[in-house]
């Protein structure tokens, strides 16, 4: 999945991400809004498939109300502080597109959360390389892509970031998780929870260098700013 | 880093580590002799009679007759060849200690019986006391004897690295292991990491110094 385009703008306050997945329809429609199904690539929580339902994502608030739900074609979700995640779904020649559209209306100047800097620290990606007036943070948008990019494995029936290609970084946690040093052994379920080690790392090395590449991307391709008159 | 801390051979046969620690004699030797504290630096031992002719085991790795033990000063173990003929009747390591300027000099040598075949080793310039994955575990094993000696974690010296700075991220996140299991995880990882930095370190350190 390395391939798959980065997400590109429709206005200043608009996002869309494309994919087709080599899957029919219906497949990809459960897997969207069946939480069994979320809960193993996006994020565990709830969804009550009617118009005027219910969803929750995780535990961080994020939740909010089934505006439009159209199977299987047609799912669009706003959240309470006013979000909009729409997903659109229509049959092309081996398999399904997928558009997910990510609207944020526009609101009074927005803050950077500037990472807490230093070498040994980590990029969060929560500035906003397009301007304070655009609320495109870079981890947030490469979070997303990362999430359609775990569908993908999802839908292949792999864990979610299998299909990643390793890195120096994960052949080494590889390596630790399934081969002790000399004459020592690692039992099965060491294994088997290193192994969770290994998928969970080398997933968030892949999220630092989707806000890399997001932060680069936002500020090269977000459509300017009109004058007001 | 310097060659300073790196085991030296004596001849081709005969490796010793040199390291000194700001700590009595006394200390240094509970710490090499009591087995709930190797274990902590080094391997847990499973067998330990502490008296010559007793018998140690470290976990599934090696095993054999303790020679002799000179409390507070020396340590010498012998090994029982798990299959064949390795390492040979000759083979031993042992530990010296004796108080230096500063705290006590521990003096760790290590010998093979001369050409013995190793089979796990079929380079010969890497055969026993010259492998480099045994010299790059000893030589982590006498760094942690200083943290344990100093009171704090083993380990826990090491800088941070790219690998161990994502792992530390992904652990403030990670709520389906228990803060023990990423403590585990965290600390065996970056081991780990340490552990193939000095094996390369000692091939290089091998290849340059063995007789």
């Amino acid at each position: 999945m390395e391939k798959a385009e980065l997400a590109r703008f429709i206005d200043r306050w608009t996002m869309e991400y494309l994919r087709v997945y080599p899957h029919p329809i219906e497949r990809v429609w459960r897997a969207i809004v069946e939480p069994e199904e979320f809960g193993v690539w996006f994020i565990k929580g709830r969804l009550d498939p009617q118009i005027g339902g219910r969803f929750w994502f995780g535990d961080d608030g994020f939740q909010g109300v089934v505006q439009a739900i159209e199977p299987p074609h047609l799912l669009r979700l706003g959240d309470d502080k006013g979000d909009l995640f729409q997903y659109t779904l229509t049959s092309v020649a081996g398999g399904t597109r997928m558009q997910f559209i990510h609207h944020i209306p526009p609101k009074g100047p927005a803050t950077e959360l500037p990472d807490p800097g230093g070498e040994a620290t980590f990029d969060f990606g929560g500035d906003l390389p397009g301007g304070l007036d655009t609320p495109w943070r870079p981890g947030f948008v490469g979070g997303f892509h990362d999430f359609f990019d775990r569908l993908a494995d999802h839908l292949e029936g792999a864990a979610p970031g299998a299909g990643l290609p390793p890195t120096k970084m994960s052949a080494f946690v590889y390596n630790w998780a399934t081969k002790a040093p000399g004459l020592n052994q690692i039992s099965p379920e060491d294994i088997a929870q290193r192994l969770k080690v290994h998928h969970a790392l080398r997933s968030r090395e892949r999220w630092f260098e989707l806000i890399a590449l997001y932060r680069a991307h936002i500020k090269a391709t977000i459509p300017p700013a009109e004058e007001e008159s | 880093m310097s060659n300073a801390g790196l085991a030296r051979f004596i001849d081709k046969w005969t490796i010793e580590f040199v390291r000194t620690y700001p700590h009595p004699i006394e200390r240094v030797w509970k710490a090499i002799s009591d087995p709930a504290e190797v274990a902590i630096w080094f391997i847990r031992p499973t067998v330990w009679e502490l008296r010559s002719g007793g018998a140690y085991r470290f976990e599934d790795k090696f095993l054999g007759p303790i020679e002799l033990v000179e409390p507070p000063r020396r340590i010498r173990f012998r090994y029982a060849p798990l299959a064949g003929p390795w390492p040979g009747a000759d083979a031993y390591f042992e530990f010296e200690l004796e108080s230096a300027a500063g705290g006590t000099r521990l003096r760790f040598v290590q010998h093979a019986t001369p050409d013995v075949t190793d089979p796990d080793e079929p380079n010969e310039l890497f055969r026993a006391p010259g492998r480099p994955g045994s010299l790059g575990g000893w030589h982590a094993a006498f760094d942690e004897l200083g943290e344990h000696l100093d009171g704090v974690p083993t380990g826990s010296r090491l800088p941070p690295t790219r690998m161990s700075a994502v792992a530390e991220n992904w652990a403030g996140f990670a709520s389906e292991f228990t803060a023990q299991q990423k403590a585990r995880i965290l600390k065996g990882l970056r081991e780990r990491e340490r552990w193939f930095e000095l094996v390369d370190i000692y091939k290089a350190h091998v290849t340059a110094t063995r007789p």
